[in-house]
């Protein structure tokens, strides 16, 4: 709670200091007020407290979720401020939007009440949307905008039907009475349309197939820091919040819906990785090892319990981390070429052999290579998901993480062939920059070393 | 005794509809054969306040008449808030009286950050 209302004054903060010009400081303050935001949060662990007549409760689940969302934001604060150099508009306004998104996304991982949720869910989706047209003279940043603001918007009705189904079942927007109700047995079918409405709108919130199509053109056209914020923010965000949602209270629905889960699951991971193999612009790539990646994530959704949450909370982390030092070196190559072609990643490790360490780290990472985080994640996500009884889909995401290795490691070969047109001097590597990509090339490896220091927390 | 719901208690809305849609379809029948039927060019124009129609509708207008009028939606949602705290002024007390003066504290600094953006300059 305290994390919220100081991430709330900071979005409203950054808004003032527009206005009241202090501008340029805005970068250091929000920096520093995200540490301090950080701390708060941790200060709430192990201390369970239910907040507004149980409209909230923060327990170890939400500081859990609530600390990566935090740590993922800080990421992307700290390599802002190439961008603005580069984009015209307003700074701080930007700052401002990111703050609510992620304060949109604090609400989605500790609420206990589905108003609450939808709440969250609508503040994140609406700062995204706006976060995608960030780039307002470039056309396909408008066109991402607006795909994104149409499907999400549509989507979004889904949502609230499926939370008005379930009210007309259970009587109650809490998760508590909700629980209660459906473990009574003998549901009314309301109860299963409206479990089946949330998730079809929670599918497309993670992009999982088939309604992924906006995925990657809405991760291409944004820009490149923006893309960086939706694939952890709200990737954490919105399975924090199914998570939540499942295990909290829907869990007695999931064994009649296994066979939606199923097909949702395997067209995931099987898009995710095929789709993958055919791009040439690393950030459509990304954007593809996204929905692969939502579709491992799926896995740890379906046994919604309390492991199969912290199998979920360790495998974002890894993803994240891996994801966060990935597009950063994106981001200095396009500062360089104006584009996210993948070929310029060609040669990299003659003129930048660290860059070119950092990314080999993280791809290992994303296709799940020991000693890396990455490893763990599916190999925690992959034992929940066997305990519930789904050794099928286990077989298809090992499959598909064997194809995920083939468009992996050719970013990986491509930096470490030496390549005529490779760069004649080594890339100006910015020392925020530096800092992030120490820290999670530093993480990937510990995760993958000790991974027992976030396997058993929640 | 805790009351389960059921599709019976929405029967109400269901008659509202009804009854709403009734009337229009009833009145537009009795209006057809009641009514004089007069046809021509005066008779078919549209009424605009009883002055003639210039030009055509569909012409582009300034941006600046959305961002007036989005804004306007967004204070007057907001104003709609105060109406609940003045039914339960009494009941909500001091704690009541901080919450609201802070949350209008949040949006007069809304209203000041769009005045100080340029948002209501009209030139």
């Amino acid at each position: 709670m305290k994390a919220l209302i100081s991430l709330s004054a900071l979005a409203i903060l950054s808004l003032a200091g527009e206005i009241f010009g202090f501008k340029r400081q805005t970068n250091v303050l929000l920096i520093i007020g995200l540490l301090v935001t950080l701390v708060l949060n941790f200060m709430d662990w192990n201390t369970n407290i239910s907040y507004f007549s149980n409209m909230m409760q923060y327990d170890n689940f939400s500081v859990a979720f609530t600390g990566a969302i935090l740590l993922c934001g800080l990421a992307v604060v700290l390599l802002s401020p190439h961008f603005f150099k580069v984009v015209e508009t307003s700074e701080s306004e930007s700052y401002a939007q990111l703050l609510f998104l992620m304060a949109g996304g604090l609400l989605m991982v500790s609420f206990s009440n589905l108003s609450m949720f939808f709440i969250g869910i609508e503040l994140l989706s609406i700062a995204s949307y706006i976060l995608a047209g960030t780039d307002k003279r470039n056309l396909y940043s408008n066109e991402a905008a607006l795909k994104y603001f149409l499907m999400g918007a549509f989507w979004s009705s889904f949502l609230l039907m499926g939370i008005a189904l379930v009210y007309a079942a259970a009587g109650s927007f809490d998760l508590a009475t909700i629980a209660a109700y459906s473990t009574k047995g003998n549901l009314s079918g309301y109860f299963y349309l409206g479990t089946f409405f949330i998730t079809l709108a929670l599918a497309f919130k993670v992009s999982a197939a088939p309604f992924h199509f906006w995925a990657p053109d809405v991760y291409d056209g944004s820009p490149t820091i923006v893309t960086l914020s939706m694939s952890t923010i709200v990737k954490i965000a919105a399975f924090g919040a199914a998570a939540r949602l499942f295990s909290y209270a829907l869990y007695p629905a999931m064994p009649s819906m296994s066979k939606i889960w199923w097909i949702l699951t395997a067209l995931t991971l099987l898009v995710g990785s095929l789709g993958a193999l055919q791009q040439t612009s690393f950030k459509r790539l990304l954007a593809y090892s996204g929905v692969a990646n939502a579709g491992y994530l799926l896995l740890g959704l379906i046994a919604a319990n309390n492991n199969a949450n912290n199998a979920l909370l360790f495998y974002l982390i890894a993803y994240s981390v891996a994801t966060i030092s990935a597009f950063a070196v994106l981001l200095l190559l396009s500062y360089k070429y104006d584009d996210e072609n993948g070929e310029h990643f060609k040669g990299l490790a003659t003129t930048s052999p660290w860059l070119a360490a950092a990314v080999t780290v993280s791809m290992l990472s994303l296709a799940g290579i020991p000693p890396t985080a990455g490893f763990f994640g599916k190999y925690y996500l992959f034992t929940q998901a066997i305990a519930a009884g789904h050794t099928s889909l286990v077989v298809v995401a090992i499959l598909s993480s064997i194809v995920s290795i083939v468009y992996y490691f050719r970013i990986i070969i491509n930096m470490y062939i030496p390549d005529e047109n490779s760069l004649p001097t080594a890339l100006e590597l910015p020392f925020v920059y530096k800092i992030v990509l120490i820290i999670t090339t530093i993480t990937s490896l510990a995760l993958g070393i000790y991974p027992s220091v976030l396997a058993n927390i929640l | 005794m805790q009351h389960t719901a059921s599709v019976l208690d929405f029967l109400p809305i269901l008659i509202q509809f009804g009854v709403a849609s009734a009337f229009v379809i009833f009145t537009l029948i009795v209006i057809s054969f009641a009514g004089p039927s007069l046809k021509g060019k005066t008779k078919d124009e549209n009424f605009e306040c009883g002055i003639e129609a210039d030009g055509n509708a569909r012409v582009p207008y300034s941006i600046k008449y959305f961002l007036i009028a989005i804004l306007f939606v967004l204070f007057d949602v907001e104003v709609i808030f105060l109406y609940p705290w003045a039914v339960n002024f009494k009941s909500l007390g001091l704690m009541g009286l901080i919450e609201m003066f802070m949350f209008i504290a949040f949006f007069l600094f809304g209203f000041y950050y769009i005045y100080k953006r340029g948002a209501l300059n009209w030139e």
